[in-house]
Parts: C-alpha cells; sequence; structure tokens
C-alpha cells in the first residue's frame, strides 16, 4: 500500500470536512447526476465538484484521471462511429451524443477522488461503524471506497513494468498486465487486511470515536453550498436552455 | 497437538475470535477487505469497458461480461464460504448506489441470482471444486440475464420489437460470460502455480 496516500489529504481543504458531509454529498451528487440531463446542468456541476476534487487532491493527480476520462471518451467515440458505420439503422454517430454520459462519469470521479483521498480508511470506517451498521456491510463498504486510489497506482506500476517486458500481443497483455494485476489485487487486500485485524476491525472490542465530533462552520458551508449548487443545477435543467437529446 | 498450532497464520483478532468459539461462524476481517478489494476492483473494470464501448457495443459488452466472471472465481477461490457471492454483488451495488447513483433497479435481481448460483455450488458439494463454482457464477450471471430481461419484458411489453436488439446483446454478453469462465480457469492455474492460493 503506498505510504504517498497517507501524506497526500494532509492539510487540504477536504481533509477537514466531516465525513458525513462527504458521504452524502457523493449520495447527493451521484444520484442528481443520474436524474438530471442537460449538459448546461451537468457541466454546472462537473464544474462545481471539480472544485471539491482540488481540494483534496494535487492538481496534477486530478489532470492525470481527467486525461484519462478523455482517453476514455476516444475510445467510446471510434468504438460508436464503427458500429454506427457497420449497422447504420442502430446508432448514429454524434460527436456530442456521448457528452451526458461523460459528464456524469466526471461528477461521480470528482467525487470519488475527494472522498478517497482526503478520507483516512479509519475516519470512514469509524463514522461507518458508529451507525450500527453491520460488519459484514462496514467492513467491505470502507474498504471499497478506500481501494480505487490504490488500485489506480497499481495499474499504473503493473503498465510500467509490462512496457519492459518483451513480446506482444494477447500473450504479452496476460503474462505481462492481467495475470501480475490479480496477483496485485491479492496482495493488497492480504496487506489491507493485517493492517486492519492489527487495529483490532473486526474484533469483539467496539472501536470507540476519539472525542464527539461535532460539525464544524466549514461542514455547514460546504453543504450549503451543495444546497445551492443543486438547487441552480435543477434549474437551468428546467428553466435554462433546451438541449435535444442527441442520438445514438 | 496443540490447538493453536493447527491453526493458519493467525493475527490477533483472528486468534481472539476463535478463542472465543465463533471463529467458524463469523466473517473474519481478511474476508470481508478481500471482498471489498474485490467489489471494487468488479466495479471499476467493468464500468471502465462499458464506457470505453460507447453504448451499445457487444465487444466490450462481452469483455464487461468476461471480466466480471473472472474475478467472481477468483474472488470464490480466496474466499470459499456461503454468501461471498451475494456480499459481493451487494457492495458492489452498495458502491453504485453510493457513487454512481445507479443499481437501485440492478440490485435486487442480481442478489436474487447470487443466492442462486450460490445454492447450486452448495447443492453440488460446495466451494472446494472449482467445477461447482464455475458452475455456480455460470449461474448467478445467466440468471441476473434472466431476470434484467423479464425486467425489460415487464416495462416494455406493449412493444415487444424493442427487446428484439436487447436480447440479442444479452445472447453476445453471454458470450464474454463463458469466456470469462474460460479464464477465470486459467487464473486459477496460475495463482495455483503462483502459491497464492492453495488446492
Amino acid at each position: 500500500m503506498r505510504a504517498s496516500f497517507l501524506t497526500e489529504r494532509k492539510e487540504t481543504f477536504a481533509a477537514g470536512i466531516d465525513v458525513r458531509v462527504k458521504l452524502l454529498l457523493c449520495f447527493c451528487g451521484s444520484v442528481v447526476s443520474i436524474a438530471l440531463s442537460s449538459p448546461l446542468s451537468l457541466g454546472f456541476l462537473a464544474g462545481c465538484s471539480m472544485l471539491l476534487a482540488l481540494g483534496a487532491a494535487r492538481p496534477l493527480t486530478i489532470a492525470r484521471m481527467y486525461l484519462f476520462a478523455v482517453l476514455m471518451l476516444a475510445f467510446a467515440l471510434a468504438f460508436s462511429g464503427l458500429i454506427s458505420l457497420a449497422v447504420p439503422g442502430l446508432m448514429h454517430w454524434n460527436a456530442f451524443s456521448l457528452s451526458v454520459p461523460f459528464l456524469r462519469i466526471l461528477i461521480s470521479v470528482n467525487l470519488l477522488l475527494m472522498l478517497a483521498l482526503s478520507t483516512p480508511v479509519q475516519t470512514l470506517f469509524n463514522r461507518l461503524q458508529s451507525w450500527k451498521l453491520p460488519v459484514w456491510v462496514h467492513v467491505p463498504l470502507s474498504v471499497a471506497i478506500r481501494f480505487v486510489p490504490s488500485f489506480i497506482n497499481d495499474c499504473a506500476q503493473i503498465r510500467d513494468a509490462a512496457r519492459l517486458r518483451p513480446g506482444a500481443g494477447l500473450r504479452r497483455f496476460w503474462r505481462g498486465f492481467a495475470v501480475p494485476l490479480v496477483f496485485r489485487m491479492l496482495y493488497s487486500a492480504d496487506d489491507l487486511a493485517m493492517a486492519a485485524e492489527l487495529k483490532g476491525v473486526g474484533s469483539a472490542a467496539k472501536t470507540r470515536l476519539s472525542q464527539k465530533e461535532c460539525m464544524t462552520r466549514r461542514d455547514a458551508a460546504v453543504a450549503a453550498c451543495t444546497a445551492l449548487a443543486l438547487s441552480a443545477a435543477v434549474l437551468m435543467q428546467y428553466y435554462g436552455p433546451q438541449f435535444r437529446p442527441q442520438p445514438m | 497437538m496443540n490447538r493453536v498450532d493447527t491453526l493458519p497464520l493467525a493475527v490477533p483478532g483472528d486468534l481472539a475470535a476463535t478463542r472465543r468459539g465463533v471463529g467458524a461462524s463469523r466473517w473474519s476481517t481478511r474476508d470481508l477487505v478481500t471482498i471489498g478489494v474485490f467489489a471494487t476492483v468488479i466495479k471499476a473494470s467493468t464500468i471502465m469497458v462499458a464506457y470505453m464501448g460507447g453504448g451499445m457495443n457487444p465487444v466490450t459488452l462481452a469483455a464487461k461480461n468476461c471480466l466480471y466472471v473472472t474475478l467472481m472465481i477468483v474472488l470464490l477461490h480466496k474466499v470459499p464460504r456461503p454468501w461471498t457471492m451475494t456480499l459481493a454483488v451487494g457492495i458492489t451495488s452498495l458502491v453504485s448506489l453510493l457513487l454512481m447513483g445507479q443499481g437501485v433497479l440492478h440490485a435486487p435481481g442480481q442478489v436474487l441470482a447470487a443466492f442462486l448460483g450460490e445454492g447450486l455450488i452448495l447443492w453440488l458439494g460446495g466451494y472446494g471444486k472449482t467445477r461447482n463454482i464455475v458452475a455456480g457464477v455460470l449461474t448467478a450471471e445467466l440468471s441476473a440475464k434472466a431476470i434484467g430481461l423479464a425486467v425489460s419484458w415487464l416495462t416494455m411489453r406493449e412493444q415487444p420489437a424493442m427487446l428484439i436488439p436487447a436480447t440479442i446483446f444479452i445472447l453476445i454478453g453471454t458470450a464474454g460470460t463463458f469466456l470469462g469462465a474460460f479464464a477465470g480457469v486459467r487464473f486459477m492455474k496460475e495463482l495455483r502455480h503462483a502459491g497464492i492460493i492453495s488446492d
């Protein structure tokens, strides 16, 4: 497990936000982004969520994620172009047809980065535990949220190692990327499990919060700004310029 | 032999649980963490592949199913106990709901399908054999598709013609499911060869 993830979240704006507010932000952002369909509203929310992500991670990290998202978009456009050429009745290629799914993914990625990079796993775990969730729900759930940055880092490391290997094609992909990635996942899971067990996670003794955590002014301000941003996005959807749904 | 000597490598939490006599029936932290890790990877990788496909793309649909089945087979070998698949599917749905706002409609069907798959594995003799696990995962995946198609028929039964392309795509995706079973068995050979998962 990379130690730099422990240092990355220190002294950032998002690290000072209560984990309850962050979870609420993620849930509301994801539900609203699915409910809305206007590119203007989604673009506005993507901008707001980008500000939150910038408050949790370095701009270079965000830029890399965006580059990856744009690469995925390019692949998607290329594939849809090929399908529209092969089966014209099924899909009409349009450069803007994927803008709405792209913005939805961007909002999710921003909020996920904000949550994962700014929240110590112990804090997240303690909070989920304090909500009286069963151990078989809160342990995998907190690991699932926290493992995303580690997994991205593992992918990058194995990709770099795969480049050094000779050979090409499917065999190189299998031997150089797929198998090492699964090995690495299993080792990461063991590392995480060992760390969790040594901290007493899953034992009979309940972990108590060190102090009663109250909402701060920052939490209230973030929650208020979120409510305002979501309302503005909904208003833009219904009263702003109307966009026709792009055919797929 | 001393009872403690017969235990596998155990850290204090596990040892304490075993001494209380509840270790065998309760989830260990190791199992839960492994399920969490696999649930994340399954969700992240399938979403990436699906998005890269640009919508109704048969190749990426098959690749997505292939990835899902492969990872699920590896997970069930790593955590060979009842409810692993159901819990992994449930956590994946929760992550989807929390971070991507979706999965509310599909989750019940997928959990039910996982339940059927687990039932088949237990009926075949448990998690000790690869063929039982492969059969269970294939049953769960095919049941999930059948349930999804049935829900689609319920909502679109007035326009049955719309179901034809969906059925064709599901059939293409099924090819990926079988390919995933093959890849999962290959992975298990690699993992056993590396000594990561024991026979």
